[in-house]
């Protein structure tokens, strides 16, 4: 059995590799083609075992997505706020640093969620039951803050949201496209993105492979916030990484872009970690490797959390080394390669992709959904307002 | 180009797509299926039958209906809204996502259109 779940963990973490690098694929996509060989897969393993490899496949994934968001300006929802800080960083040839920071506030988060797990699910226990009652409120409330925090324009986040709600409404009820969240959010956070950065003729310098230098208090007041917002959003649907962002930088007076970074590192793990607690406590999957888990495990037992929680943290640590030796990899062969005619490679692979998994019509919402991905940076507001594409569909569902 | 016509064309885009989007998605039929037809491979599409009541089960928010036509057997699942007039012998079309449940293939209804009153 531990030889077993030693070869889960190592195949799951290449497989994170593989996802977390290439920009566009997020962990739910792989998650669901998993749970459709799964019949095949729990012919010549346990259902345990295929759990594990998910579970190492979506951990090393939280740790390396930061990587093609920062140095390629290819950001999936949830890495989405880390793209001005961490392109603001690049410019500066400090790359390295920008990831560095938020593997340390994916590090930090999971030790904290792992220790704390037992109190989040006795309080999660005792409030969740009070709070479904008024989700859509909370979520309209949660909403409206998240919009009047915009420094630029409140009346532009407000259209932003709309028009992302709208929209996601639109492709959630298309008649029979498969897949429909990956060509929405590719578009809104990783194409726009990549269309801008080649209008913009981006040139990315010399990237500096050196210690990071950061206060302590930064960090212990970066990984407390993500903490915090990130166990309150995880239990909340619709509010994913880049909500809890926002929610945890109020929590800290001043918040520097070294600490939002790290703020966005965390978060983005915790809510794996959180995910798990949701599913033992509300029997409610939240995200789609949590999904694939629970469909594959059938029941889910304390010992299974136990053994879950485990494993993370082991993965955690590898994932630690391999964040590390491939952010100097690309540091170091990001101002070799042709920043233009990577872009555009990148952008036909997504389109690819696109039609492979959604059809021609998986190919009209991944247009217009870039087209709106494009204008918040343009215009100056949060690119988290898009998140309305599956905050506005939730909202109408609860009330 | 400069980033003001790029935010203009984004902008004209979106508005567009989303108008082009909707009028798809209001105006889409799908195709009618026999009940004989509904395979493990349709699983997770919208499909559309027309058939028989031949049961109505109702708990506290859903309503259970048992549909035949001339080819099969197959059930529906509808969440209650307002006042539901359904009766046994109607002849509906249901328009829904296939799903399975403990091993047999049901309907999960978006659309029920009563074709004849009996």
């Amino acid at each position: 059995m531990l030889f077993e779940i030693l070869i889960a963990i190592i195949l799951g973490c290449i497989a994170g590799i593989i996802t977390g690098l290439i920009p566009g694929i997020h962990i739910n996509l792989v998650s669901v083609l998993i749970l459709s060989f799964s019949v095949s897969l729990l012919e010549i393993t346990s259902p345990i075992i295929v759990s594990i490899f998910i579970i190492s496949m979506a951990i090393t994934h939280t740790f390396l997505d930061t990587i093609p968001a920062i140095f390629l300006g290819a950001p999936e929802a949830d890495t989405a706020l880390s793209i001005l800080p961490g392109h603001k960083l690049l410019s500066e040839g400090r790359g390295y640093h920008a990831v560095i920071l938020t593997l340390i506030g994916s590090l930090f988060s999971i030790i904290l969620a792992i220790i704390f797990a037992p109190i989040i699910a006795i309080i999660i226990n005792k409030i969740y039951p009070y709070l479904s009652k008024i989700m859509g409120h909370i979520l309209i409330v949660t909403s409206i803050f998240l919009i009047s925090k915009d420094s630029k324009s409140k009346y532009w986040a407000f259209i932003i949201f709309m028009l992302a709600g709208v929209l996601g409404i639109a492709t959630l009820n298309f008649p029979n496209l498969e897949n429909p969240l990956f060509p929405l959010l590719s578009g809104m956070f990783g194409t726009s993105g990549l269309i801008i950065s080649l209008n913009q003729k981006v040139k990315i310098p010399a990237q500096i492979i050196s210690e990071l230098k950061i206060k302590k208090k930064t960090i212990s007041q970066a990984v407390g916030a993500s903490f915090v917002a990130g166990s309150l959003c995880s239990f909340m649907p619709g509010l994913g990484p880049s909500q809890a962002a926002i929610i945890g930088s109020q929590l800290t007076k001043k918040m520097e872009r070294e600490g939002f970074l790290i703020l966005i590192g965390g978060l983005n793990t915790i809510n794996i970690i959180m995910s798990f607690i949701a599913l033992y406590i509300l029997d409610k999957a939240r995200n789609g490797a949590i999904i694939t888990v629970s469909k594959i495990m059938g029941s889910f037992s304390l010992s299974n959390l136990i053994l879950f929680l485990g494993v993370a943290l082991v993965v955690a640590g590898i994932a630690t080394f391999l964040t590390i030796n491939l952010t100097k990899i690309f540091s170091k062969i990001m101002t070799k390669v042709n920043y233009t005619k990577l872009c555009i490679s990148i952008i036909i692979l997504i389109f690819g992709l696109t039609i492979f998994l959604s059809g021609k019509y998986g190919l009209l919402i991944l247009t217009v959904s870039t087209a709106l991905g494009i204008v918040p940076p343009l215009i100056g507001v949060g690119r988290n307002h898009l998140m309305g594409c599956l905050l506005l569909p939730v909202i109408l569902y609860f009330i | 180009m400069k980033d003001n016509t790029l935010l203009k064309i984004s902008l004209c885009c979106t508005l567009l797509g989303i108008l082009v989007i909707l009028f798809i998605v209001e105006n889409s039929e799908i195709p009618e299926s026999n009940i004989s037809n509904l395979t493990k491979d349709n699983l997770g599409t919208t499909v559309s039958v027309s058939g028989k009541i031949t049961r109505i089960t109702e708990t506290p928010g859903l309503l259970i209906l048992d549909l035949s036509d001339s080819t099969g057997k197959i059930t529906a699942i509808i969440f209650k809204e307002g006042n539901m007039t359904l009766q046994k012998n109607q002849i509906v079309t249901i328009e829904g996502k296939l799903i399975e449940y403990e091993d047999k293939l049901e309907i999960q209804a978006n659309i029920l259109k009563i074709r004849k009153w009996t």
